[in-house]
């Protein structure tokens, strides 16, 4: 009780701060590295983050008034949209890729699945203008907010005066999501010395540390790289990842390294939501890599691991659900007015 | 009483408005340069709308110009803040603004914006998204953005659009334009787009809308073609 007490204090103080009004800063979990969000042109403020909030449950985004973001990123499923495969969009339009899960955003270095995006404050021009999503746009938003009832006096309370932009639009939405730290799982209370794995967690955290750390990088589970992982290509959707972006024949296949964190709950997995258990996910590794020139070199050797193994990796993977990020309530839609 | 009361106020009053005199005085600027930005065909000037030289009906102008430093003998000796302006010629409004500076004999600018605008996230003014100038599948301001309608375009009806952007090499797309101009009240900035029209590729790419070597060289051969002058 004392050490959920203990590991519930980042946020706490988070939101404690945004409630009386006091300046608002990114927390920092201890070990963790400095964000890469500047927030100096886009200072966190209680209200601010109100507004954020708001804006992420408005299905006012969408052109026909259906779809919020939070239609693919639900809370209780760490911001992704669970057992979908592939996101969808206003008229049950299917996109092309799996919504990727959104938490501790302030240190990513780019975001979408193939790194399209360069800052956390231009991300939502691409689901509110993707025709598979909203199919909508950024102007036609402004115009929205500035004739509906309330949003005037929330954007004076957050920037100052009432009027509506998109740079205040985005701003925003860009302060709700940097509250989205998830820091307090069960990993985290070991790493803190709080608690301590079981025996088959420990094992499955030593295996994890042999075959999964060097892109899965601790503390974040992530080291924001891109890399072809041997998925066999989708012929059908034939996405070539990074290599859309970037124009580099190097980087076909490559996809962004998603977060471990909340993996638990956060299925199904990959780019395009192809396996849906984690034991999908470990076979994969053990036994589907497709070689191709751009597959990472740490993947180039096969990686062995037995059913038990397997097992142990499993259940130290499960350590890595945050429960108080997961059903944390300043995440929730905000009340009905 | 009374009498003595507007004795006491009037001196006072004189007092202020020698004071606010001034200060009026003060902050007015020495000189100011009144800027014109606007596109031409080979020196004409043309509005959206026009038809161009080849048959080319253009609708759509937008460009940015930004980052403007008033020089003197090789030293800096203004450098506007927040310079952002995005010119478009549905508004030919949008091309004039007027600059405190005087006393120069060069000014150098970008078309386009710089890398790190591009990186920096979310902007107002000029550079908010809801002018349409920012890709939103893809990071980064489309620094020029031409559309209309060529006789020698493949596309659609002959349609085409430039959305001329990219801020990483190999494919950067803001351009230097450095010029020597005569310090004067009214400062020309003429964008000719012509010559890039003539060398553009309509069978290949009429539609640019991504960071690539087209997009670089377009914005090269504008850039090249844009005119400063003082009147």
């Amino acid at each position: 009780m004392l050490s959920k007490f203990i590991v519930s204090g980042i946020t706490a103080i988070f939101f404690l701060s945004a409630a009386t009004g006091d300046p608002i800063t990114i927390p920092l979990p201890t070990g963790w590295p400095a964000p890469q969000y500047d927030n100096a042109r886009n200072p966190l403020t209680a209200a601010g983050i109100a507004l954020g909030r708001r804006l992420f449950y408005e299905p006012l985004l969408s052109r026909d008034s259906t779809v919020s973001c939070s239609n693919c990123h639900l809370s209780f499923t760490a911001f992704t949209h669970v057992d979908h495969a592939l996101s969808h969009g206003i008229n049950d339009r299917i996109g092309t890729r799996n919504s990727p899960a959104l938490m501790n955003l302030a240190w990513s270095r780019s975001y979408m699945w193939d790194g399209a995006v360069n800052h956390l404050d231009m991300q939502a021009l691409a689901p509110i203008s993707n025709p598979a999503e909203m199919d909508f746009n950024i102007q036609g938003v402004a115009e929205r907010l500035k004739a509906a009832e309330d949003y005037r006096g929330m954007f004076e309370k957050a920037f100052g005066s009432g009027e509506i932009t998109g740079e205040r639009i985005l701003k925003a939405l860009a302060q709700f999501e940097l509250t989205l730290v998830s820091a307090n799982s069960r990993y985290d209370r070991v790493t803190a010395g709080k608690d301590t794995f079981t025996v088959q967690e420990k094992n499955g955290y030593e295996l994890f540390l042999k075959h999964c750390n060097s892109c899965h990088t601790e503390p974040l589970f992530t080291n924001y790289q891109f890399e072809n992982n041997g998925l066999k290509p989708d012929t059908i959707l034939n996405d070539q990842g990074r290599a859309g972006i970037s124009g580099n024949p190097a980087d076909e296949l490559k996809f962004k390294v998603p977060t471990l964190r909340n993996i638990e709950i956060s299925y199904p997995y990959m780019h395009d939501g192809r396996f849906k258990r984690l034991k999908d996910v470990l076979n994969h590794y053990t036994d589907g890599i497709e070689d191709s020139p751009t597959l990472s070199p740490l993947l180039k050797d096969k990686i062995q691991l037995g059913s038990r193994e397997k097992t142990d990796l499993t259940a130290f993977l499960l350590t890595l659900t945050d429960r108080e990020f997961l059903f944390n309530p300043e995440f929730r839609p905000p009340a009905p007015k | 009483m009374q009498r003595n009361e507007r004795e006491l106020t009037l001196p006072a009053m004189n007092y202020l408005f020698a004071l606010l005199f001034c200060m009026s005085v003060s902050l007015l600027p020495a000189q100011a340069a009144h800027i014109h930005a606007y596109a031409t065909c080979h020196g004409n000037k043309i509005e959206t709308g026009d038809t161009l030289p080849g048959g080319i009906a253009l609708h759509t102008a937008r460009f940015y110009l930004s980052d403007f430093i008033f020089i003197n003998q090789g030293k800096e000796i203004f450098r506007e803040k927040n310079s952002y302006h995005l010119v478009d010629l549905e508004f030919p409004e949008s091309g004039d603004w007027t600059i405190h500076s005087s006393g120069f004999d060069e000014i150098s600018f970008l078309l386009g914006t710089d890398s790190l605008t591009n990186v920096s996230g979310v902007y107002g003014g000029d550079l908010d998204p809801v002018k349409g100038m920012y890709w939103t599948w893809n990071s980064g301001y489309i620094n020029v953005k031409l559309e209309g309608f060529s006789p020698h375009s493949k596309g659609r009806n002959g349609a085409f659009g430039l959305h001329l952007g990219g801020y990483m090499p190999p494919f950067q797309t803001d351009y230097r334009v450095q010029s020597g101009v005569a310090s004067s009240e009214h400062i020309h900035i003429e964008l000719d787009v012509c010559p890039m029209f003539e060398q553009a590729d309509w069978n290949n790419h009429f539609n640019v809308m991504s960071p690539s070597a087209e997009a670089a060289r377009l914005t090269e051969l504008l850039g090249k073609s844009i005119r400063v002058y003082a009147e």
